[in-house]
């Protein structure tokens, strides 16, 4: 493998037993850059460096701040995975390791190997800055090759990410139990059930870091339920709480209603934990699913419901309803994504008033911010799973 | 990051776990200098961005304070162009900015005279009536220096200026640097203000502090163990902080040179970096805390007496030269500069800290106008190795470790240490261990002023300058000038393009250091 194909952004394939070798051969200073080197007067000044040159090609630097170990189970996410890694590599390079199924050439036992370098420009005039991307497909769909050929390939002393989607691959979490640091989840496009498959993850004995992608989707929505509940004439909506509404953008060909409903669910889950509800009950219909929260004698009704919008993607998030108070006290707060103008539309109104409608800015973060968001803030663990629990027994 | 701030985010129950910050209280912000370089270049875009962001408050309303006869119309329109020259993308019928343009409003009125104060007082009324806001307010001092005072003074006489404690609204006043132009004027001018409003009320600004690498250095410091075990004169030799500018005066001659590097930088940007170096660690992060550490770090510094500044300080003003293999003019043939001018375009300063962690370790600090390139940087150079094991080549040609924290433009750290050349003799080298913010980060830092607009907003006056700050550091300045104003030796001149005279390298005298490199 020549360092030309290696920096063409093109997968080479390679023995899997050779990638370490090859990967430091190709990250190694050029021949010139070296010859000058050590013909240099070790009585003059010495040059400060950092980079690699390519044989031919301008000067890389090379960076890497975690492992990330990403599952793909099928091909149609292999596809996805294949565009989002290199903007990933913009924001967080790391060493990515992609771990799928299917033949390679490559390679004669169970596993093919393919490398190939990941690299952005951060500033004109400034070297590229690149990372590495390592793939392993397993001839077969069993996971169990996995942890033997990962474990070699970790850079040491960075933190190791486990990134798989909610509804596959989980057994990978055990297979390579005490390898990695963080597991994060992406269940945006699972069905609702899958949450309660994953919810053992936040076990303390565990002691992950977890996260999740469809999480990481409602931070707008749960900004703007937050930063509105800070002003306190607002604040006693929120202790007389007893109607949540949640639509989201229907999934195509879904039969169920909880299909594509985890965001909406997490959301409703997160609001009902934060304020302190107890899960009571959960019923579905061929519209809707609702579940019944109760608080000392009280009860709070949440009702998710799949809608269909065009432009938007499906599970997103489309309207919130809180309702509050009873009667003449009763309070209306209505939060509507407005997907052409990129904005969230905040209306609120009382028994007596209508306060001034409100847009907040509000932009769909693509694949790759959601992994990159995730990868450089920890979430907080607490607030999570208590949602992901709630959330887990509307399904 | 005040304690107060923390009580009323735990109040609100959704606002566990979510990392960012309560947005602040809604009010308004009164730009005085509406029309201005700073306002067009720097404030509204700040302002935008943050609304854009979803970080201003959940209503708030702008009102331009200027001089020039305007309706607010023209104002909203200036703000669009101004806000789209600094590289915002606004769509015809953006709601985003039709909602941001709504709260904007303008005001003519001199600064110096009383009714338009009052006048304005009654605007302020309006907006908050049209824009359903609680009369908090924000005075942005964005003029001239010697407007700061008759400004405070007026909004006083007027009961624009004081908060009103009985119904919890407030009033705070952003002034722009530069604050004096030697003690005696900062004390003046601090003396006035706090005739019309408290000292936590004010909040001097200081964009330095606003900028990310700057902040950095607390975190660095404070949030790593390995690093504070050696930040003493133990193992420090000498501190270097450099600013160096490329550009000219770039058509501010007549402003400059009343001003020169001295008061530009040094006085405020360059002792802040300092003291954010030097500081004992605060007992927690929070405003007082952190200006505490700092202003006994400025209070500690040595004085240099007016009959020692030619030892311990050398000042320099370009002359013609090259840069980038473009001819550029001399100080004095800029425009606007007198032809016998003396005002410093280079400084540089040695300064000794007389306190129990850095008795022996000077700190070089220097700053220059048409320096080959634009940098700013801190540089930790800590002392050598006790004993030499390896070759006397290695000794001279390895440098001494070094800790380096890049401020702008390529934002990180780098720490320069010796390995063991391969081969069968022992040869040590110099390498660099680099981070930098632009490849750890994908996400771009903030601009300062987004981030201190956004402070005051919430209270928060940790990266601003307080009374006494300003004041310790311009008692070591105004010495200095004191002895520069006595000496009857101009500046030396430097070719544009170079690293300052030579003279400067006498500062080191007596050390091992020489200036580094960059």
């Amino acid at each position: 493998m020549t360092m030309d194909d290696f920096f063409s952004g093109i997968p080479v394939e390679v023995d899997p037993e050779r990638i370490d070798r090859e990967l430091a051969k190709l990250w190694k200073p050029e021949p010139a850059a070296k010859k000058a080197a050590e013909s240099r007067d070790p009585s003059g000044p010495v040059e400060e460096d950092s980079q690699v040159r390519g044989e031919e090609g301008p000067a890389v630097t090379r960076a890497c701040l975690s492992n990330l170990v990403v599952y793909i189970a099928d091909r149609e996410s292999f596809a996805k995975a294949r565009d989002l890694l290199p903007q990933l590599g913009r924001r967080f390079p790391s060493r990515m390791i992609l771990l799928t199924h299917g033949n390679g050439k490559a390679g004669s036992g169970a596993l093919s190997a393919s490398l190939s370098a990941v690299c952005h420009v951060t500033s004109p005039g400034l070297p590229p800055v690149c990372c590495e991307q390592i793939t392993l497909k397993a001839r077969d769909e069993s996971l169990a090759v996995f942890p033997g050929a990962v474990a070699p390939l970790l850079v040491p002393d960075l933190p190791v990410i486990l990134v798989l989607s909610s509804a596959q691959g989980e057994g990978l979490v055990d297979l390579l139990h005490g390898a990695f640091d963080r597991v994060v989840l992406d269940s945006r496009e699972a069905p609702l059930s899958a949450l309660k498959r994953v919810t053992y993850l936040f076990d303390d004995d565990k002691c992950l870091g977890v996260d999740d992608l469809a999480w990481r989707d409602t931070l707008s929505w749960r900004r703007v339920l937050c930063d509105f509940f800070d002003h306190p004439e607002a604040r006693h909506m929120l202790d007389s709480l007893r109607r949540i509404e949640v639509e989201y953008q229907r999934k195509k060909g879904g039969n169920d209603v909880t299909e594509g409903a985890v965001r909406a669910a997490l959301v409703a889950g997160w609001l009902t934990s934060r304020l302190g509800w107890r899960f009571c009950k959960a019923e579905s219909s061929k519209v809707d699913f609702s579940a019944v929260f109760m608080q000392s004698r009280r009860k709070l009704d949440a009702s998710l419901r799949p809608v269909e919008r065009p432009e938007t993607g499906p599970g997103q998030i489309l309207t919130m309803h809180l309702v509050a108070g009873e009667n003449s006290k009763s309070a209306y707060l209505t939060v509507l994504r407005d997907e052409k103008a990129s904005i969230l539309r905040l209306d609120y109104h009382t028994g007596e008033a209508c306060v001034i409608p409100r847009k907040i800015p509000f932009r769909q973060e693509t694949s790759a911010e959601l992994l990159g968001g995730a990868l450089e803030r920890v979430t907080h663990q607490g607030v999570l799973k208590e949602a992901f629990c709630l959330a887990s027994q509307m399904g | 990051m005040s304690v107060s701030t923390v009580t009323k985010v735990e109040a609100n129950p959704l606002r566990e776990g979510l990392v960012r910050r309560k947005n602040p209280d809604p009010c308004t912000i009164v730009l005085f200098g509406a029309s201005g370089d700073l306002t067009r270049r720097k404030l509204l875009p700040a302002l935008y961005n943050l609304a854009k962001n979803g970080l201003l408050p959940s209503k708030i309303g702008i009102v331009g304070f200027a001089r020039r006869e305007k309706t607010d119309a023209e104002f909203r329109q200036e703000a669009l162009e101004s806000i789209r020259q600094n590289g915002q993308n606004v769509a015809e019928g953006d709601p985003l900015w039709e909602q941001f343009a709504e709260s904007i409003f303008y005001h003519t009125a001199s600064f110096d005279e009383v009714e338009g104060y009052r006048s304005l007082a009654a605007k302020l009324e309006e907006v908050d009536r049209k824009l359903g806001l609680p009369g908090n307010r924000i005075f942005y001092l964005a003029t001239a220096p010697n407007y700061f005072a008759t400004i405070v003074k007026m909004l006083g006489e007027v009961g624009l200026a004081k908060p009103l404690a009985s119904s919890g609204r407030w009033a705070r006043a952003i002034v722009e640097k530069p604050f004096g132009r030697d003690l005696g004027s900062a004390r003046d001018l601090n003396r006035q203000l706090l005739e019309v409003v408290e000292e936590k009320q004010i909040f001097r600004i200081d964009h330095y502090l606003g900028k990310e690498t700057v902040q950095n250095l607390l975190a660095f410091r404070f949030g790593n163990e390995i690093f504070e075990p050696l930040w003493n004169q133990n193992y420090v030799d000498h501190v270097q902080i450099t600013v160096a500018e490329s550009l000219g005066v770039e058509g501010r001659g007549g402003y400059y040179d009343k001003a020169g590097v001295l008061r530009d930088m040094v006085e405020n940007h360059m002792l802040q970096v300092l003291s954010l170096v030097a500081m004992e660690p605060p007992v927690a992060i929070e405003a007082d805390a952190i200006r505490d550490e700092k202003v006994k770090v400025l209070r500690a510094i040595r004085r240099i007496h007016p009959s020692e500044v030619d030892r311990y300080t050398v000042r320099g003003q370009y002359g013609p030269g090259l840069i980038m293999g473009r001819s550029v003019p001399g100080y004095t043939q800029e425009e606007g500069v007198p032809p016998d001018s003396r005002t410093e375009t280079y400084v540089a300063i040695r300064l000794d800290i007389e306190s129990w962690r850095w008795a022996r370790v000077p700190f070089f600090l220097r700053s220059g106008k048409r320096l080959p390139k634009r940098s700013t940087e801190v540089c930790i150079q800590f002392r050598r190795p006790p004993l030499h094991l390896f070759s006397e080549a290695t000794a001279c040609t390895v440098a001494p470790n070094a800790l380096i924290i890049n401020i702008q433009p390529d934002e990180g750290i780098s720490l320069r240490l010796g390995v063991k050349v391969p081969g069968p003799d022992i040869q040590v080298r110099q390498v660099k261990m680099d981070f930098r913010y632009g490849t750890a980060f994908g996400v771009p830092s903030p601009e300062a002023y987004e981030r201190l607009i956004l402070d005051a907003m919430g209270g928060d006056s940790t990266l601003f300058t307080r009374r006494d700050e300003v004041e310790a550091a311009w008692t070591l300045m105004s010495d200095i000038l004191e002895g520069w104003e006595a000496s009857k030796s101009p500046p030396h001149v430097y070719p544009a393009g170079s690293w300052g005279p030579p003279e400067a390298d006498k500062l080191f005298q007596g050390t091992e250091g020489s200036w580094r490199r960059l």
